[in-house]
């Protein structure tokens, strides 16, 4: 234990500075040149790789799941969209989460305030696929871009980077408010009140940008790996991962963010497919896709 | 190697096929959609003659006149009417991608042009925001 101890007191280097990445992320996906009075880049004819609604008045970049779902309604294949998703979770997976996302960032803000916190269990992390499929793919195919169930209708990344500051805007402008649907408030809410009592609940329970990053999980270029040899089960990586599963049966699953602060401790590893295994270890392969219940 | 070149293999080829659709998607991937352009004509209207009227001109044809003829110039009234017509337009699919951010495109769901996308807009300028 006091090895354990010894190894989780001195944390890994990079994880340390992984609030500095998402808030230099966050810079740029908010359009810089905006805030200077300019009228701003706002490429919105370019997908981002992040889950940042393009109706916030400050967004760079079009969101991929507000394209894709949008294509999927007019029947056509956002090809640079998918191949944009295809190239970084290949290259990265949930890095992207973990390290990129605004959305997280302010999902890992609110979880700095001393609130209790209660871990979701695993298994509703497959709920993601389910909105993958039926808001952002089936439900737009067939019944198109007005339907209430519409994922951007409901997203409440849409609704509190979008709606509420366009709101405030037109308020402040004397302009009649375009308030947004019962539902997607209701949703904003639940969600924002979530937020204070587990870690990341969009991103673990329903973000469909985050069920296609982590299928890329398995195969991307960068990864995290468990070494078992190096492990003493201290249990010590319950505490380490923010959602509070075990290193070995959580690293670099379906439902792994890739926050890396299991890395803290040295048992785990980021690592490319490039880098050798040691001979002399056991190296293990990664529990990945393992996801039972947690003991 | 051969263990790093297998466990390369994989994620390499994912990144170059979605390099591959990207480039396909921005360069090579066009779209055809439909502007509806409004547009305004003068046109003269004459109204038809009402029963009894007699027919005017010098040309008096008398019996062989046609009863649907105007029955005078001074009758002529100008009006404004809007026509519509549909133009044909191929769009790249990021100029796609940038309209669908403001509901700019729409599939036309029955009537002439059942099935194909339509923008929502005419003109430069589209709107301003997501309509969602």
């Amino acid at each position: 234990m006091s090895m354990a101890k010894n190894r989780k007191g001195k944390p890994a280097q990079f994880v340390r500075w992984r609030w500095l990445v998402q808030l230099s992320f966050l810079v740029a996906w908010l359009d810089p040149p905006a805030w200077f009075g300019s009228v701003g880049l706002r490429m919105h004819n370019i997908c981002g790789p992040v889950f940042h609604c393009y109706s916030c008045p400050l967004a760079m970049f079009a969101c991929p799941i507000g394209v894709i779902a949008n294509f999927s309604a007019l029947h056509v294949l956002p090809l640079a969209a998918i191949g944009l998703l295809v190239v970084l979770g290949a290259a990265f997976g949930s890095f992207i989460c973990g390290w990129v996302c605004p959305f997280g960032f302010l999902q890992d803000l609110i979880a700095k305030i001393p609130t209790p916190k209660f871990a979701m269990p695993l298994w509703a992390g497959y709920f993601r696929y389910v909105v993958l499929v039926a808001f952002v793919l089936v439900i737009p195919f067939f019944w198109g871009e007005s339907h209430p169930l519409f994922v951007c209708r409901l997203c409440p990344a849409g609704a509190l980077e979008g709606a509420v500051p366009n709101m405030v805007r037109q308020a402040f402008a004397h302009q009649p408010i375009t308030w947004p649907t019962g539902l997607k408030v209701a949703i904003l809410v639940m969600i924002v009140i979530a937020m204070f009592f587990t870690w990341r609940p969009w991103c673990t329970l329903f973000c469909p940008l985050g069920a296609i990053y982590a299928l890329l999980n398995h195969v991307s270029l960068l990864f995290l790996r468990f070494h078992r040899n190096r492990c003493i089960d201290c249990a010590d990586c319950r505490s380490l991962c923010v959602d509070g599963a075990p290193a070995e049966r959580r690293v670099d699953g379906l439902h792994c963010l890739r926050c890396a602060e299991c890395t803290r401790c040295r048992a785990v590893t980021v690592e490319t497919v490039f880098s050798l295994p040691n001979d002399t270890e056991d190296a293990a392969k990664v529990v990945a896709g393992s996801d039972e219940a947690r003991s | 190697m051969w263990t790093v070149f297998r466990r390369a293999l994989l994620p390499i080829a994912l990144v170059a096929a979605g390099a591959i659709a990207i480039v396909e998607g921005v360069w090579f991937h066009p779209i055809p959609v439909i502007v509806e352009k409004e547009t305004k004509k003068t046109i003269d209207v004459t109204p038809p003659a009402p029963p009894g009227t007699p027919m005017d001109g010098p040309s008096s044809d008398g019996p062989s006149a046609s009863p649907g003829m105007p029955f005078g110039r001074q009758n002529v009234v100008k009006r404004t009417v809007t026509e519509i017509e549909i133009e044909p337009l191929i769009i790249s699919e990021p100029a796609a991608t940038r309209d669908v951010t403001v509901g700019g495109l729409e599939r036309v769901a029955s009537g002439e042009h059942a099935g194909k996308l339509r923008r929502t807009y005419s003109g430069e300028k589209g709107p301003a925001l997501c309509p969602t």
